[in-house]
């Protein structure tokens, strides 16, 4: 069993060509995590946090998810959880869904209350100026190691926020790892990748 | 269906200022025609003249209808052929000739894909036989002395 370095190993400075930036994009990808193909999986050789192909199962696909405005996917952050003997992250994805009828509620809603899911969101910040692996930044996976699922669902009829829409938080508790991101060689072909989880399986 | 056909019925759907049911059933089937791929309704009223302006880029930019593929990727699956690559490849282009190549070079991704015709792993009887003509090398060696 091989030890663990629990060691940084790089300067911590923040990069003056390719300054970071908070925020995502509107759309992103969640999937059911039952139907993500983790034998055929593939995490890049060297870099332990960076997922190349994220292959769902024979017949599956994901789902779009799309949050308009400004700020979208607003409260969607990592946390340390302090443990015993080791450390985890804690990853909370929020969701706000603009609608209510009776197809979202039964597809949608009701599936998020008790499942357990892995999303692909894309970050503003893609690291595109980085000199190697430009774009690396662009893709996070919430859900890899333990699967989010829903802390609180809610449906307030006078919000202003969600303007009588639904309201989600989904949460992955326990994750050894500050984040898995998704990249394959370029930003453009990992842009492909993502959108070819939502296609319709052949 | 010839690609001049496709590209006649397209350009009569796009002429429509409403689109009837029939125009509707047309364009799911030409969909399949055109892309091979299923047509998806969503819930937006124009995913029909989305669907035909699809079909005319495709064709405007390949100059052909996508060819009918045998092999299939799972969802979340791209190939390169070469590391690094700008060429890629998902479901959208992939073909029978570059699924087998990939395949013949990484015979251990088999599990990225969700269709592989049967075929594929036959013995090629052509290769088979011209095995079996082909002199060994200690043949060759003992002739030259």
């Amino acid at each position: 069993m091989a030890l663990c370095d629990d060691l940084i190993k790089r300067d911590v400075v923040p990069s003056c060509s390719d300054p970071v930036i908070e925020g995502l994009e509107q759309e992103g990808v969640i999937m059911n995590r039952a139907d993500v193909d983790f034998a055929a999986t593939v995490f890049n050789t060297t870099r332990k946090n960076v997922v190349e192909t994220l292959a769902l199962k024979k017949g599956k696909k994901g789902f779009k998810v799309v949050v308009p405005g400004k700020t979208p996917f607003t409260g969607t952050a990592t946390t340390m959880a302090a443990g015993t003997y080791r450390n985890t992250f804690t990853n909370t994805v929020s969701i706000v869904i603009l609608a209510n009828d009776p197809d979202v509620c039964q597809d949608v809603i009701d599936g998020l209350a008790n499942g357990t899911y892995v999303l692909v969101l894309e970050n503003k910040y893609k690291g595109m100026q980085r000199e190697t692996t430009p774009g690396d930044a662009a893709f996070q996976i919430y859900g890899f190691y333990q699967g989010c699922t829903a802390t609180a669902i809610e449906n307030n009829k006078y919000s202003e926020d969600t303007v009588g829409g639904w309201m989600v938080t989904l949460e992955e508790a326990k994750s050894p790892k500050s984040a898995v991101f998704l990249f394959k060689t370029s930003y453009e072909a990992t842009k492909a990748l993502v959108g070819t989880l939502t296609s319709p399986a052949l | 269906m010839k690609v001049v056909d496709a590209i006649q019925k397209l350009e009569e759907l796009r002429g429509c200022k409403v689109l009837s049911a029939s125009n509707m059933q047309d364009v799911e089937q030409l969909y399949k025609e055109v892309l091979d791929k299923e047509f998806v309704k969503t819930s937006c009223r124009d995913c029909y003249n989305d669907a035909i302006i699809e079909m005319m880029l495709y064709i405007k930019k390949y100059e052909k209808m996508k060819e009918k593929c045998n092999y299939a990727l799972k969802n979340g699956v791209l190939l390169q052929l070469k590391f690094g690559s700008d060429e890629f490849y998902t479901n959208a282009n992939l073909t029978d000739e570059v699924a087998r190549k990939y395949l013949t070079d990484h015979p251990d991704d088999a599990n990225l894909f969700s269709k592989i015709p049967e075929d594929h792993y036959a013995p090629n009887p052509k290769t088979r036989m011209a095995e079996q003509v082909k002199p060994s090398e200690e043949i060759i060696t003992e002739e030259k002395q």
